[in-house]
């Protein structure tokens, strides 16, 4: 029971003196190597998914290592002329279409899979064959409760759960956040053909909502204790100041039970890709899946094939629960200014500033409601969608409570 | 004309500036002197009088006594061929106003203002009639083969000039003795301490022996008439003269060497780098460990051994060190005959030895004597130090993370005893990181360390040692990290004769480590690990003659280890327990050694141990069940020990060595260093014992009459059955880590080049070592092989090392200590890809090692000031200001990528972000 990650991590903190005056520092640092050439590694990602019809697979390669700048940051180059087939251990085979091959998106449409057999999958691209090795089914027992807890640092999610049967033992979590937003000032107007009009409901602009998928990998097992049980383990993290408790944060958590060897692999995983440093650290060592290449066996491949039914619970946490204030620094609109003048200076500017927007109107004397100006700031302060949100809500997001 | 057997020296008095000399025997027939008298043929262009001594000894065969203070003036310049030896030595020691006298024996005698009066006699009753002050003095027993003598103890009236001057006379003459061994002990004049290491040597002669860690020695005398002199790093050198008609025994004081400022210090080191027969052994007295700069100011063994050519470590703040490629399990730590499992305090930056607690260290990387055994690479030998035997005293430091008290003194007339601690006060260091989370955390750790010595007579003592280490470690308020070593054992020494003294030794060693989660209480528990051991041992060290001596004797380890545990804390905790079945073994062996000198130039070192290891029952592996103390497997085999030293001449030597060895205990770790939850596994039916060999061959040479000693040593070295894991292998509470390893061998080849000079105002040594090593898996099937089963570089493969460690000394108060090290970085494993998955970018492995981190440079700097040196003063006190890592190099430990929301970071992490600046304070009174 080697408490693995905490105690590294400690390690380092001590040592990491961020002032890096006294006893050691971390610093960004590129060491300039001349990467090895490899064969293309082939990285297969998704899941075959016992809990539904139809199984996503992505395919891509790994991108060579650049060193000496930044490392570009995207997805896999998209592999597209593949062929996935998921194969029962009794030989039926349910093909992949080719619907979005061009980003390297499979889908591969099946009845529901029967948990009693064990599947595989075969890929092929143009001459070079991969296989799996053959996987049985897991089944996540339905998610106990989700929890969170609110300190000074920030919220914290925690997911509990129990297998009653004792059968699932490794717990993997992924999950979803998604948040409403709001730019500091709300857009009532809109400039139209050098007209100025309300905005109507639906091209309000002042709240958006974003989601975000885990970066991390959750694991957690419960093999050393006396029953199936999964206490309080720490998901998602709402630091202090974050927009994501603007208004109300919703979380999805799947949860998917592994077997000894997929745990092992996620565990190696996310040691060599997330651990914080070496002092102490296991050495980084190679990472091998249940896929293999059958024509060329010297071709690395990343993933793991999985059967899996998965749990999914959703979480709520509305602004109105936290007991406390929670103030909001939103770096986004963090270097916004809002803007304002006569009613016709307004109008000529924005028409040629396509990129401001009209937000609402200045009354010059506060005995009469006549206009007479506006305001206006920059589309990026003000439309929200600028952020990357959409303004549509999500059916999931709970009804106004108050 | 009668020959006199007294040797008669005469000696200039500095001081009191008045000549005199003692003639203490003048017996026996004095043959013409002149009549059958060599000639020699010298060429000498400003040369000293040594060296003139040297050509003149090898062509004549004489041998020449003299005071080298009356000729170190000297310089010869001379071109005589074929000159009668008294015509040349008149010619040399005339106009110097010395004088010589030819004597029967081959011997010259040199002398200052008077020749020699080789008539007197009736001197020699002097001694039976007048009680020496101060010395106790055995009555010499006319018959009795064993006369001994003492003449360190402490009020002593006699100057030391005195002593070295006085015959001292053993036997009755006449005696038919078959040969004549001298014994005894060497210790501190002022403390009554043993001093190990000393040399001894039979002047005119090339019979030389050292003391052993107790101090005693063992040495043939060939003539009746000899002169010993005795040598101890940091002491003043002294001789005795001797006049041995049987064997006998006399133990021998050392003064602290002072430093006079004005004079080139006459060379008091041992010289042994030539003259042993043994390669690849380093001695590291205290003096030499204190002045040596170290982080936080720490005085520390293992921090000076890393700077020896041959040892290396994965980083500065990694706990262990690889010796010639070996790797961190494969050295046996030993103080004073413990095992300590974990030689390291705060997560390696501290040994876990008290300074004040040791009198000296020595670490065998290439001949390991066939006493020890059981790993592979090196053995750390830690002597810990005796209890003052003359007076109560203390010793103590304070320094920025720990204090340390060591108290030692007489228990009445046959006891010393020496107690001691260390403590830190570090927790200040964690209130300095600025994270909440770890301010409320905590580091400590302690050790003390207690020896009692009890000579209840000249022929026996006994030593009892304890040392016991604790180290705990909190993280947060909820997970606790504690482990210790105790240490227990008891030494008998007994001296059946001259020739034949046996040690034996029996003792206990713990090692054990827990850790504790309270983090929520549903899954609190604490997980042990322990390693116990049960030894006893006995040596024979047997002197046969002057050609042989011979060390034999057997030991015994029993095993038992706690592989182990985990259970539940508290109530409501829901942890199952889980106990892994304990492991026994029983290691023995029997060992033999005869140190065998063929003639004045070839000496060898014949050594064989033969090593048997005994998986013991209770245990049941799933399919049998073994009873408790049932053989369940046995490995066995012998381990060849040979070394051999070809003395090309006075100051230069070859040798050559071979070494098997035999390791049956196995550290578990896949991190590049020692933790503290690594753990011990013992060889079963499934993991073999560790073999490993080594060839090594030695070029030395000493110049300016051994005060520089220079040294080429070049090994290979294999290493078969150790252990490396399976990708994601758990080691911890793992039943069956034997379907987890995988089989490794290894091969490691060097050159270290070491210039060293230990005394003097400057004084120090420099080295370069480039070495090896490289492994790769083996028997394994292929899809676990590591790099294809292909040799790769090791963690500690770092090809080029240069060290320099250096100090000079001001004044008799000020020395300055200089430390600088360069090594190539140590081998990592780099991302070759990038592939976005599970939500972020990940980095895809090279193969393993096939890169490098920068190369590591450090420089570091302090001055030991000593307080002023009265003798009759309450305590004395000296200070150590420096700084750690001069220049604020960012060494990295290791450079690595993480994947972080924004995509892939590269960082490195270095231990020392800057330069460390410290200031201990250390007393002793």
């Amino acid at each position: 029971m080697k408490r693995g990650l905490t105690y590294w991590i400690w390690i380092l903190a001590l040592l990491a003196l961020s002032s890096c005056l006294f006893v050691a520092c971390r610093e960004a640092f590129d060491i300039e190597y001349e990467p090895q050439d490899t064969a293309p590694i082939l990285v297969v990602e998704g899941y075959i998914n016992a809990g539904d019809t139809e199984s996503k697979y992505r395919l891509g390669y790994a991108r060579e290592m650049e060193t000496g700048g930044s490392l570009s940051l995207g997805s896999n180059v998209p592999v597209t002329n593949a062929s996935i087939t998921i194969e029962s251990e009794s030989g039926t085979k349910y093909y992949s279409s080719t619907a979005a091959a061009a980003v390297g998106e499979y889908i591969i449409r099946h009845p529901i899979l029967d948990p009693g057999q064990r599947y595989r999958l075969l890929i092929r691209t143009g001459q070079t064959e991969y296989e799996s090795e053959f996987v049985e089914v897991r089944i996540s027992p339905e998610i106990t409760e989700l929890e969170w807890e609110r300190n000074d640092k920030g919220i914290q999610v925690f997911v509990n759960t129990a297998d009653p049967d004792n059968k699932s033992h490794h717990y993997r979590w992924e999950f979803e956040e998604t948040w409403k937003y709001t730019p500091n000032w709300r857009s009532v107007y809109i400039l139209e053909d050098g007209e100025v009009r309300f905005r109507e409901s639906n091209e309000f602009v002042h709240a958006c909502y974003m989601s975000q998928h885990s970066s991390n990998i959750y694991l957690g097992t419960s093999e050393d204790l006396a029953n199936d049980v999964i206490h309080h383990f720490p998901l998602a993290f709402v630091p202090v100041l974050s927009d994501k408790m603007t208004d109300g944060y919703s979380i999805l958590v799947r949860q998917m039970v592994l077997t000894d060897q997929s745990y092992s692999y996620w565990k190696q995983l996310k040691e060599s890709s997330e651990r914080l440093g070496d002092i102490f650290g296991p050495m980084p060592s190679e990472l091998r899946g249940n896929i293999k290449c059958t024509t060329q066996p010297d071709y690395h491949v990343i993933g793991l094939v999985e059967a899996i039914r998965v749990a999914e619970k959703r979480l709520f946490i509305s602004r109105s629960e936290l007991i406390e204030y929670w103030h909001v620094v939103n770096e986004f609109y963090a270097g916004c200014r809002l803007e304002q003048g006569d009613v016709q200076e307004v109008i000529s500017f924005l028409t040629l500033n396509r990129n401001y927007l009209m937000l609402q109107e200045v009354q010059g004397n506060p005995n009469n409601s006549n206009i007479t100006g506006y305001s206006y700031s920059t589309r990026a302060c003000v439309d929200c969608r600028v952020r990357g949100g959409t303004v549509d809500v999500p059916d999931f997001w709970p009804e106004r409570i108050f | 004309m009668n020959i006199p057997h007294a040797f008669v020296r005469i000696l200039k008095k500095r001081k009191l500036s008045f000549l005199f000399f003692i003639i203490l025997w003048c017996v026996g027939h004095s043959s013409a002197l002149y009549a059958q008298e060599p000639s020699v043929t010298i060429r000498l262009n400003n040369a000293s009088f040594e060296e003139f001594v040297r050509q003149a000894e090898s062509q004549t065969g004489y041998t020449f006594y003299y005071d080298a203070a009356n000729t170190d003036s000297l310089r010869i310049s001379l071109n005589m061929v074929n000159s009668q030896l008294s015509v040349v030595l008149e010619r040399v020691l005339h106009e110097q106003g010395l004088f010589f006298t030819i004597l029967s024996g081959k011997r010259v005698f040199v002398t200052s203002g008077q020749a020699l009066i080789t008539h007197l006699d009736a001197i020699g009753s002097r001694q039976q009639s007048e009680p020496l002050s101060g010395d106790s003095l055995h009555a010499v027993k006319p018959r009795a083969s064993l006369a001994h003598l003492t003449d360190y103890s402490g009020d002593t009236t006699e100057t030391i000039i005195a002593i070295e001057n006085r015959l001292f006379e053993f036997g009755t003459k006449g005696q038919v003795v078959r040969d004549r061994i001298l014994s005894g002990y060497i210790r501190d004049a002022d403390t009554g301490l043993p001093i190990p290491f000393a040399l001894i040597e039979v002047q005119g002669h090339s019979l030389t022996t050292h003391s052993d860690q107790q101090g005693y020695f063992t040495i043939s005398i060939p003539e009746e008439r000899a002169t010993v002199k005795i040598s101890g790093v940091g002491k003043k050198e002294t001789q005795r003269q001797l006049l041995m008609y049987g064997s006998a025994r006399l133990d021998i004081a050392l003064n602290e060497r002072v430093y006079a400022l004005a004079e080139v210090i006459v060379s008091g080191s041992d010289g042994t780098g030539v003259t042993r027969t043994q390669m690849g052994i380093e001695r590291l007295t205290m003096a030499t460990i204190r002045q040596t700069p170290a982080v936080f100011g720490e005085a520390d063994i293992v921090r000076v051994i890393l700077t020896l050519p041959g040892v290396q470590t994965v980083g500065e703040a990694a706990a262990g060190f690889n010796v010639r490629g070996g790797a961190t399990d494969q050295n046996l730590v030993l103080y004073n005959d413990a095992t300590i499992y974990n030689p390291s305090h705060f997560f390696g930056f501290f040994s876990s030895f008290n300074p004040d607690g040791v009198s000296s260290v020595e670490l065998y990387k290439s001949s390991i004597p066939a006493r020890f055994g059981g790993r592979l690479s090196s053995v750390l030998d830690v002597s810990a130090k005796e209890g003052n035997r003359q007076k109560f005293s203390g010793a103590g430091g304070i320094g920025p993370l720990t204090g340390r008290l060591t108290l030692e003194g007489p228990i009445g007339k046959k006891t010393s005893f020496l107690v001691g601690g260390r403590s830190t006060y570090s927790d200040w260091l964690m209130k300095l990181i600025p994270d909440e989370g770890y301010q409320n955390s905590s580091a400590s750790f302690f050790d003390t360390n207690f020896q009692v010595t009890h000579e209840p007579n000249e022929k026996n003592t006994v030593y009892a040692v304890g040392y016991f280490s604790n180290d705990r470690f909190g993280l947060g308020r909820d997970t606790l990290y504690s482990y210790q070593n105790l240490s227990t054992n008891l030494k008998w020494k007994h001296v059946y004769n001259n020739r034949i003294h046996s040690l034996l030794t029996v003792g206990l060693d713990r090692y054990d480590f827990t850790m504790t989660n309270t983090n929520l209480e549903p899954t609190s528990y604490r997980l042990g690990y322990g390693i116990h051991q049960t030894f006893a041992k006995a040596e024979l060290h047997h002197h046969l003659n002057e050609r042989h001596r011979l060390l034999y004797g057997l030991s015994s380890i029993l095993y038992s280890t706690s592989p182990g545990s985990v259970t539940p804390l508290g109530a409501l905790s829901e942890v199952v327990e889980k106990v892994l079945q304990p492991e026994q073994a029983l290691e023995s062996a029997l060992h033999l050694t005869d140190v065998f000198q063929i003639n004045d130039r070839l000496e060898v070192d014949l050594g064989l141990r033969y090593s048997m290891f005994n998986v013991l029952g209770p245990r049941n592996d799933g399919t049998t069940s073994y009873q408790s103390g049932a053989f369940i497997k046995t490995y066995h085999a012998p381990e060849i020990r040979f070394g051999a030293r070809y003395r090309v001449a006075t100051a230069t030597s070859l040798k050559i060595g071979y070494n098997s060895l035999r390791q049956y205990i196995h550290m578990l770790s896949n991190t590049t260093s020692i933790t503290p939850t690594d753990t011990w596994k013992l060889s079963d039916q499934y993991i073999r014992p560790q073999f490993g060999d080594q060839l090594s061959i030695g070029f030395y040479q000493n110049f300016n009459s051994d005060r520089i000693e220079t040294s080429v040593e070049l090994y290979y070295k294999r290493m078969q059955d150790y252990l490396d894991y399976k990708s994601g292998a758990r080691l911890l509470m793992n039943p069956n880590i034997e379907r987890d390893v995988l089989g490794t061998e290894a091969r490691a080849y060097g050159v270290e080049f070491l210039v060293k000079k230990l005394t003097g105002r400057l004084n120090g040594w420099f080295s370069y070592t480039y070495s090896r090593v490289e492994q790769r898996t083996v028997d394994v099937p292929e899809e676990d092989m590591i790099n294809g089963g292909a040799y790769y570089p090791s963690n500690h493969d770092k090809p080029h090392n240069l060290t320099l460690v250096g100090n000079y000394k001001f004044s008799h108060r000020v020395s300055f200590s200089l430390n600088g090290t360069y090594s190539t970085g140590r081998p990592i494993t780099l991302p070759i890809a990038v592939y976005y998955y599970a939500g972020n970018e990940r980095v895809f492995y090279s193969e393993r090692n096939q890169y490098r981190i920068p190369d590591y440079f450090r420089l570091d700097a302090s001055f030991n000031i000593e307080g002023n040196h009265k003798v009759r003063k309450l305590a004395h006190s000296s200070w150590t200001v420096g700084v750690y890592n001069v220049t604020g190099r960012r060494n990295p430990f290791s450079v690595f990528y993480l994947s972080e929301p924004d995509g892939i970071k590269g960082y490195k992490l270095s231990i020392f972000g800057s330069q460390i600046p410290f200031l201990t304070y250390n007393f002793k009174f």
